[in-house]
Order: structure tokens, then sequence, then C-alpha cells
């Protein structure tokens, strides 16, 4: 009788492993997927792991996951100054990486939107007063071809956290200026 | 079209396939080398907790980057950590104190049954209290630490083991709950592996051959430099890049058969950290090697050859 639990429960454990690695979030996976593995097998398999998958940052290398930096400043001030975990060498810096992430990756995920960059806002108001101006940049790598060429860091996102009466944290998104078409004004058309 | 001996045929495969099973799970199995993963394990958690502990107030402190609200409404909603009721700094840094002592009596063997199940759950309430902050080697670690807790690790290589000696209590002896753990070891070793390359065979880089390029000169915690050797050498870049997957196809594979799986596993306990310090995720690359550890037959015959 207990090797017949056992059993049981160790096919339906393999069987939340399996969904794990073929609905990892970072790839998509299908809706029957990760609904089936959302009711039935994150409830109590994630209080046990994180359930990432094993699809990991690294295993994508891709070009465009560079290095990116945290920079705040009190709201006015010209310059920027380097945020925590600036200077973090080895795994350090790569927890501070991962955060930096999760507040970009967030942004497009629903019901994430603001949550991390609000709160690393906040958390910087000893720092800088209680109202400041964050803004994560990448840092480019360099082709193969030419090594030589490293681009310039480029501003991902920037935002305004400020504390307001009654002591709520507003975050203000920056959003980046785009090109849009001149409005021309015609003769006696709808204004 | 259907013979008279095929119902017994099918009979004799679903007889042969349980009994592979029944032998897998349940055949008990020694805990010598489970106590190899669990003194590795204590070690891993400190060095892992280690790299918490400098950033530790201004992330999960009360004025810090990570409030628990903002935590709690951003982690998975099952998620649940022990530190979401440390109130001030010093809650903080004395739950943290007690897991880096949960882990240094793991890796002693002090307790074991009770140690390990503590050091599973601190180590996930950790992570959970920030998982953005978690990677490859924080998750490999838990699935890690809670196959210590299944298993009898603490029978061997252990204080409890000399105190067991000195009282004259029960020696160490084979058990079922020790090969359930050792097979999951096992089994994971082969999954990560084989999701790793499912991962990469997704990306053009690793096609392509240039993936070590981006991984080398991406500087956050790089350990090792190749920028200069692989920008010399397009062939240095291929190899290394190919190498890797060839290396997690080898142990997706090679860990399930009795002739190749010592040696894998021996493999592993090298190429692992190798390919931990090429990707700038040693502890990964560690965690990955402890993993096969139990399979390479340093402290006798193999776990597969015990099962059969």
């Amino acid at each position: 009788m207990p090797r017949a639990v056992a059993t049981v429960l160790l096919v339906v454990y393999l069987t939340g492993l399996t969904l794990t690695v073929i609905g990892n979030t970072s790839s998509g996976s299908a809706l029957l997927v990760s609904v089936v593995k959302g009711r039935l097998f994150s409830p109590w398999m994630t209080p046990a792991w994180l359930d990432l998958g094993f699809d990991y940052f690294f295993t994508y290398a891709q070009p465009t996951d560079a290095a990116l930096r945290l920079e705040v400043r009190p709201h006015g001030d010209a310059a920027w100054q380097s945020g925590p975990g600036t200077g973090a060498t080895g795994p350090r810096a790569v927890r501070w990486q991962r955060l930096l992430r999760a507040m970009l990756a967030s942004e497009s995920e629903p019901g994430r939107e603001g949550l991390l960059p609000a709160a690393v806002g906040a958390g910087l108001f000893d720092w800088c007063g209680e109202d400041v101006d964050l803004q994560v940049l990448v840092v480019p790598q360099p082709d193969r071809q030419a090594p030589e060429v490293v681009p310039d860091p480029a501003v991902l996102y920037t935002a305004r956290v400020r504390r307001v009466s009654g002591g709520e944290v507003q975050l203000i998104k920056t959003e980046a200026r785009r090109e849009v078409a001149p409005v021309v004004p015609t003769a006696g058309g709808a204004q | 079209m259907t013979t008279p001996e095929q119902p017994a045929d099918d009979a004799a495969a679903l007889a042969a396939i349980g009994r592979t099973w029944e032998a897998f799970w349940f055949t008990p199995a020694g805990s010598r080398p489970l106590a190899l993963v669990r003194m590795a394990a204590g070690i891993l958690g400190l060095l892992a907790g280690g790299t918490y502990a400098q950033d530790l107030t201004i992330w999960f402190g009360p004025a810090g980057l990570l409030p628990v609200e903002t935590v709690a409404a951003w982690r998975a909603p099952a998620a649940v950590s022990l530190f979401d009721v440390c109130g001030t700094t010093t809650a903080v840094w004395l739950a943290f104190s007690c897991l880096m002592l949960l882990f240094g009596l793991l890796a002693i063997g002090l307790l074991t049954p009770v140690v390990s199940v503590l050091a599973a759950a601190g180590w996930v309430s950790l992570l959970h209290r920030g998982p953005m902050l978690a990677g490859p080697a924080d998750d490999c670690l838990a699935i890690l630490l809670w196959c210590v807790a299944l298993g009898a690790a603490g029978e061997h290589l252990s204080v409890d083991a000399w105190l067991h000696r000195r009282l004259g209590w029960a020696g160490p002896r084979p058990r079922v709950r020790t090969r359930l753990a050792l097979g999951l070891l096992q089994i994971h070793a082969a999954v990560i592996a084989a999701a790793a390359v499912l991962a990469q065979l997704k990306g053009d880089v690793w096609w392509n051959g240039t993936a070590m390029w981006w991984l080398t000169t991406r500087e956050p915690g790089r350990v090792l430099n190749l920028v200069e050797p692989l920008r010399q050498s397009e062939y240095l870049c291929n190899a290394l890049t190919l190498g890797i997957v060839g290396w997690e196809i080898v142990v997706a594979v090679g860990l399930w058969f009795a002739p190749t799986q010592r040696l894998v596993a021996r493999g592993a306990l090298v190429a692992w950290p190798l390919v931990g310090l090429l990707v700038a995720e040693p502890l990964w690359g560690v965690v990955m090697a402890v993993l096969s550890l139990p399979f390479a037959g340093l402290l006798g015959r193999s776990c597969l050859k015990q099962a059969g």
C-alpha cells in the first residue's frame, strides 16, 4: 500500500516536472499546458521551489540581453548617480542584474506593471529624498566582427517616483519621445 | 491483425515495466552517496546564501527596495516565505543567520532529519522573499536540498553517525526513501540538462556557434574573461558553444545507461563547474555536478547497479 501511494505521488510529480519544462514562462507555452499546470500543479509545486522551468536566462545568450545599469537622482537634478549595486561583482552582480531585468520585463506583464520600479524608487528615498528619478540603461555588447566598437549605453526605462500626500508612493513613467507626424491645420477643417 | 500470443506479450511487457519501475524507485539503497550530496548541499547553501548577505538590508529591510507587499503582489499566488514576517532589520538578519546555521549543521550532519527539512524550507523561503533575485543555482539548490531531506542523508560522514556509534544505536541500513532521493537526483540531473538543450536550440546563437561570445562579453558576474581568445578564433568560440550543448546532451542521455553512467557522472564533476565558469554561473555549475555526484561511484558501486 505505501508503495502504491508513493507510485501515485511519483507519477504526479514527474508529470508536474514535465509540464514545468514544456510550459516554462520564458518561451511561452500552449494554453492547455499553462492552464493545466497553473490550476493543478503550480499551487503545490511553487511553494517548494521556484519553478523556473530550467530554462534559464544564460541558456539564451541573446545579443539583446546585454548588461543593465541603474541610475538615480533627486528629481530636478541634472546629474545622474550610479544606483545601488553598481560596483557589485560575481554572483552579487548577477542578482542585481536579475532585479533590473525583472523591472523591465514586468512592465509588459499584466498585474505587475509598475510594481518593481515603484518599490525600488521608494527604497531610494533615503538616498535621494522623497522625489527621485530613476533610469535603467542597457550597455550594448560589441559585435564579434568589430569588438573595438562599443555602442553607447541606451536608456530603456525612466520614471519619477515620489511620495504624495497621505504617504502614498506615486510612479510617473516617462514615455520615450516618439516621432509623430506634424499636425497640419486645414482651412475650414475640423479642429 | 492480432495473434494469440499478443495479449501474453503485452502482459509480459507491462510486467517488465512494473519490475523496472519497482527496481528503480523501491530497491533499498545505501545512503553513503547521499551523505556526500548532503555535505556539498550544506556548503553550497552557505556559498549561495552568502551572495545575499551584503545586500540583505537594502533588499529586504523595512525600508528596502523589495517590500513584502510588493513582492507578495509580484510573485506566484501560491508562494509563501517565512521571511515575510521579518519586519525589522534585526529580524531579517536573525532569520538569515538561522538559515546559514542550518546549512552549517547540514554540512556536518548534526540532527540531519530535522535540519535538512528546515534548511530546504528556509532556503525556499529566502528565494520567495525575492524571487526576482533568484537564478539557476538557487533553483537547482532547492531541488538538491529537498532530495537530501527525503533520503537518510545523515547516516554516514556525519556527526549523527558518530553519535550513533558512540551511543550504540542502530547503524545505517539500505532504505527505500534513500533510493527515492537518489532516483529523483538522477531524474533532475538529466531533465535539467535536457531542458537547457531545448532552450538553447531555440536560439540562433547556439546554432551559429556565437553564444559564447555574447556570454563572455556580458561583464556582470563574469568569472573568466575570454574576450580576446574568442575574438581571435571563431573556431574556439564555435567549439565552446557547441561543446556546451553537446555535453548537456551527453548528460541527459548518458546517465541512464549502466555502461556510461559512471563515466558521465565523473565527467560531470569536472565539466559542469567548467560550464558554470564559462556561462558566468559558477554555483549553478557546481550544483549540477553535485546532482550527478551519487552516480560517480566514488564511494563504491554506482546507484544504478545497486538498484539493479
